[in-house]
């Protein structure tokens, strides 16, 4: 045979393998992509590549309350779809029997940017998050060990796990997988915020009023794009006394950290209230007006909030009107990331 | 002539995996215990072995983590090493380090459903005592030192080192007699989470490893 004909075979062969190594899926592209001038996520999809496989697994188990001890409780339970997956209208959030816990649900948007999870950052990975909620005993109070029997005790999920592994031993490992890689398509993009930035839509005049302030006075801690530092604030919230909470403080024992919490982000914020990490807020204008007349001086308030945030009264509509710019419509009411039966 | 390149490599490759290698046992154990004290659980993580030859490194352990449960009698690692290699000391880590406490999900002895993970703050549990003591004043008389932490200031992964002289078998004796003359159980009985008194424990409870002769 010609010697070159082997040599372009012998290539052929090569580079088909290692893009079936590389690009396990063909749809990656389509699952996850990193929104124009965004920075790098945090999460390291080198690891594990998304599979749609396991993405739909991930979303099952997302929904399914025998994550739960009573099979009473999903993760969805707290964090729906359509309120930029938190737990509306509820200022602490309840778990099975009722039981209260003592922080607002946070919302599941973007969260391969995200170096901490909870409020106090006491998760340092997404793929170890789930546990909490599902073994704390006024969340979903049950036993990893024990949600791994009743999957492989069900009717659904032994084939789904084979189907998403190649193997159906349902190990803690596949299922934390699984659901980590369901909530890393949760990428909110489309608002009019982004539009106007790609140069698709244009703002109001109120709405340019409001980004110009929200720039000047929020965005230090509120970073665009993802409008989230990521980092550790204390906002000057008055400590409340039945909760006592120290936040980062009791994480790293540390008290330089005591009363901050992490700066969640501001997207889709129409829809996520109530606000602040005990949800003391209702209301938009209950949280404006909270920066510009009552901060409260605790220990290790943010130095950007030392003399709090002047603005007047048509000022502060002007952000509020800048703040409805970031919902997602898109997001909030995408298929892909709501209940299916199949 | 490049095709034969990969018929050379296999060959190759082939060749290292054929190289022969020699097996080190390390064994942990405890003496018998003070019969007013209950032990319930004692396992605790042994990880990144390597050899040394001098002051330099000769081998080390690819995904060395060991999950040691002495009441369950799952007492001993075992490390396949090149035969070639020739060693006078071995050092391995009581804990589990910085990178892989940030690091995700692992299955195998660092799946989270093996005890040794905390749930509602990431991280490992390096090692865990647990039991009853006639002078402890907590409920039941009960201890529990769950001993971890990865953070600035919470850092209780501790290093043990023991000279040995190409030795195939180790054993580890953990003197957990000695360690419990130490304690004063009216006072120290419970430690659940990362913190100062974790991080102090930890640096007690490495210096009760020893080598048995």
């Amino acid at each position: 045979m010609n010697k070159n004909l082997l040599l372009f075979i012998f290539f052929i062969g090569i580079s088909s393998l290692l893009c079936s190594v590389k690009f396990k899926p063909n749809d990656e592209i389509h699952l996850f992509s990193i929104p124009e001038n965004w920075p790098i996520p945090v999460y390291d999809f080198n690891k594990m590549p998304l599979d749609s496989k396991i993405i739909d697994l991930g979303r099952h188990l997302f929904y399914d309350p025998i994550l739960s001890l009573d099979n009473s409780v999903s993760c969805s339970s707290c964090h729906l779809s359509f309120t930029a997956f938190t737990h509306v209208d509820h200022a602490l959030s309840h778990g099975i029997g009722d039981r209260i816990g003592t922080r607002n649900s946070p919302v599941l948007i973007n969260l391969a940017w995200n170096k901490h999870f909870m409020w106090d950052g006491a998760i340092n990975h997404l793929e170890v998050q789930a546990i909490a909620p599902i073994t704390h005993p006024s969340e979903m109070g049950e036993d990893l060990l024990n949600v791994l029997a009743k999957l492989k005790q069900s009717k659904k999920y032994p084939s789904k796990f084979f189907h998403a592994f190649g193997d159906s031993t349902i190990s803690s490992k596949q299922l934390l997988l699984a659901l980590t890689q369901f909530q890393l398509t949760l990428v909110s993009a489309n608002s009019k915020y982004d539009k106007v930035k790609r140069k698709e839509e244009i703002f109001t005049k109120q709405e340019k009023s409001g980004y110009k302030l929200f720039q000047k006075h929020c965005a230090s801690c509120h970073t665009e794009p993802l409008l989230t530092s990521g980092e550790f604030e204390n906002n000057g919230l008055p400590i409340d006394n039945t909760l006592n909470d120290l936040g980062r403080g009791k994480i790293t024992q540390n008290p330089s950290d005591n009363y901050t919490f992490k700066v969640p982000t501001l997207r889709n914020i129409e829809f996520s209230f109530p606000y602040m990490h005990d949800g003391r807020f209702k209301s938009l204008n209950e949280v404006i007006e909270h920066y510009s007349s009552g901060i409260s001086h605790t220990p290790n308030l943010s130095s950007k909030l030392k003399n709090g945030i002047n603005l007047t009264s048509n000022q502060k509509v002007d952000i509020i009107a800048f703040l409805l710019t970031l919902t997602d419509k898109e997001f909030l009411f995408n298929p892909d990331y709501q209940f299916t039966r199949d | 002539m490049k095709w034969l390149l990969f018929p050379i490599l296999f060959i190759t490759l082939s060749g290292i995996r054929a190289q022969t290698t020699k097996d080190l046992i390390i064994e942990f154990s405890i003496p018998p215990v003070d019969k007013t004290i209950e032990l319930e659980k004692l396992r605790f993580y042994i990880t990144n072995i390597q050899l040394y030859s001098e002051d330099s490194i000769v081998f080390e352990e690819l995904e060395s983590v060991h999950l040691i449960d002495l009441m369950e009698s799952q007492n001993s690692i075992s490390v396949a090493f090149p035969e070639t290699v020739g060693f006078n000391s071995i050092h391995f880590n009581l804990g589990v380090d910085s990178l892989t406490n940030v690091s995700g999900i692992y299955s195998g002895d660092l799946d989270p459903t093996k005890g040794m993970y905390w749930a509602w703050q990431s991280g490992y549990i390096n090692f865990k005592l647990e039991g009853k003591h006639p002078l402890s004043q907590a409920r039941n008389q009960s201890f529990q030192f769950h001993l971890g932490g990865y953070l600035p200031g919470q850092y209780s992964i501790q290093q043990l080192k023991f000279a040995t002289n190409n030795s195939l078998k180790l054993n580890v004796q953990f003197d957990i007699n000695s360690f419990f003359e130490t304690i004063d159980f009216s006072k120290e009985n419970t430690i659940m989470s990362p913190g100062e008194n974790a991080v102090k424990l930890s640096e007690k409870i490495v210096t009760y490893f020893k080598l048995n002769e």
